[in-house]
């Protein structure tokens, strides 16, 4: 099912189609983002499926604080882990290097550790506008840009895209949907 | 098809512990940490393995050989002799102090420093247990060993090896496999799961338990040490 075709659903199915589209599409992005939380908060792996490669991401250092940094290319959602949205980080080549998320709070107890001092580790913290790298992010690497999969928000899928709606979850989206509508202005009332 | 390798590099055994124990990413690096712990003390109490041997040259303004910086043991400080190694003699009541002269350490013999140690008695008042190739005594402090009556100007030492050698790849052998994605789950279960730490805990002693296994030696081995014993020449 594409974008479009969720949102107009969600317009019949409730009878809001005096409603803007833009509008039931936030309400829809609130349960979506919800409903992967509910569904992967056990192991958040699974929530590979429904991440969105972005490929050759632009690398750049910040002179200020010496660390490299990527900013997202769309937004992310947030999830209960150290990754939140971010699923994979790879380099271009498919060299051998590993990412791994951490908190900004594990890069400071794990500083000069000897997990720390493994020069193939490149470790990355998740911010909400973009990734941090800390150790062995080098000029060269920087150089190619990184790939992301990221999952990302309702909101930022094309109208013509499909959405992928967790396995058996499309009741559960639709009670989420209701009832972030509760409260929503009937349209005899509306002031138009 | 070809068998499976008897090496396998730490970073797969990080991998095969996170899937088999259906972890996510983000415990990557904390088990790495722990495997770097786990094998640690996989070598220093339980494989041989960790033992390396190393010819050291000897510092012959002060008389010590410094020790490698992976070492945490010293097990044994050497000559070779007729392709042997003959350990030193061990005298822990060695003077060890040194003096400073213009920036650098010097021995001046006015304060007793780097005097041949008078020990060895040939004919029949002396004693055995000792080499008189020389004297040596650890010094963990400064981390060296301090000598007396060598002559030589290397040595060999063995020691225990932290065996960590900081890389994702570095090399260990296969049969460790086991125990250490063990440890790998225990360390995790002691943090998140106290309840299971118990049973991964036992795990672990039966997962070393099979390692010691391969560390007996064989039955032909057993009647060499037995053969060892005795000669053809008449007992009274």
């Amino acid at each position: 099912m594409t974008k479009l075709q969720l949102i107009d659903l969600v317009r019949k199915r409730f009878n809001m189609e005096y409603l803007d589209k833009r509008y039931i599409e936030l309400v829809i992005g609130r349960a979506w983002s919800q409903l992967l939380n509910d569904v992967y908060n056990k192991n958040v792996d699974y929530l590979d499926f429904y991440a969105k490669e972005y490929t050759a991401q632009t690398v750049t250092l910040n002179s200020t604080t010496g660390r490299y940094y990527a900013n997202f290319p769309a937004q992310i959602v947030n999830l209960q882990d150290p990754a939140e949205g971010v699923r994979v980080v790879s380099t271009t080549d498919g060299s051998d290097l590993e990412f791994v998320p951490i908190s900004a709070t594990e890069a400071r107890y794990m500083k000069d550790l000897e997990v720390d001092l493994i020069d193939t580790l490149i470790q990355y913290v998740v911010y909400y506008d973009k990734i941090e790298f800390f150790r062995n992010m080098t000029a060269s690497i920087a150089s190619e840009g990184v790939n992301m999969s990221l999952v990302i928000p309702f909101e930022e899928y094309d109208y013509d895209e499909k959405i992928p709606i967790p396995h058996g979850q499309d009741n559960n989206l639709l009670i989420m949907v209701a009832q972030f509508l509760q409260g929503t202005v009937p349209e005899n009332e509306l002031n138009n | 098809m070809a068998d499976t390798s008897a090496l396998i590099t730490i970073k797969d055994i990080v991998k095969e512990a996170l899937w088999q124990g259906k972890k996510g990413q983000t415990f990557y690096t904390r088990y790495f940490q722990y495997l770097l712990n786990g094998y640690r003390e996989l070598r220093l109490f339980t494989v041989e393995e960790g033992i390396k041997t190393v010819r050291l040259t000897v510092n012959t303004d002060i008389y010590t050989i410094s020790m490698p910086s992976d070492c945490i043991e010293v097990v044994k400080v050497a000559v070779p002799i007729k392709g042997e190694l003959w350990t030193l003699t061990n005298e822990e009541k060695m003077l060890t102090t040194t003096t400073e002269s213009a920036g650098s350490e010097t021995l001046d013999s006015t304060y007793g420093e780097g005097e041949d140690l008078v020990k060895y008695k040939s004919g029949y008042a002396g004693v055995g247990g000792v080499n008189v190739e020389g004297y040596y005594k650890i010094d963990y402090q400064k981390r060296r060993v301090k000598l007396a009556n060598v002559d030589t100007t290397w040595l060999v030492m063995q020691y225990k090896s932290s065996g960590v050698s900081l890389s994702e790849t570095t090399y260990i052998p296969v049969q460790y496999k086991e125990a250490l994605k063990i440890y790998l789950w225990w360390q995790d279960a002691l943090c998140e799961n106290p309840n299971m730490a118990e049973y991964y805990r036992k795990l672990y002693r039966d997962a070393l338990d099979k390692l010691q296994y391969l560390t007996v030696p064989t039955a032909e081995e057993f009647l060499d040490i037995l053969r060892k014993s005795y000669s053809p020449l008449p007992q009274r």
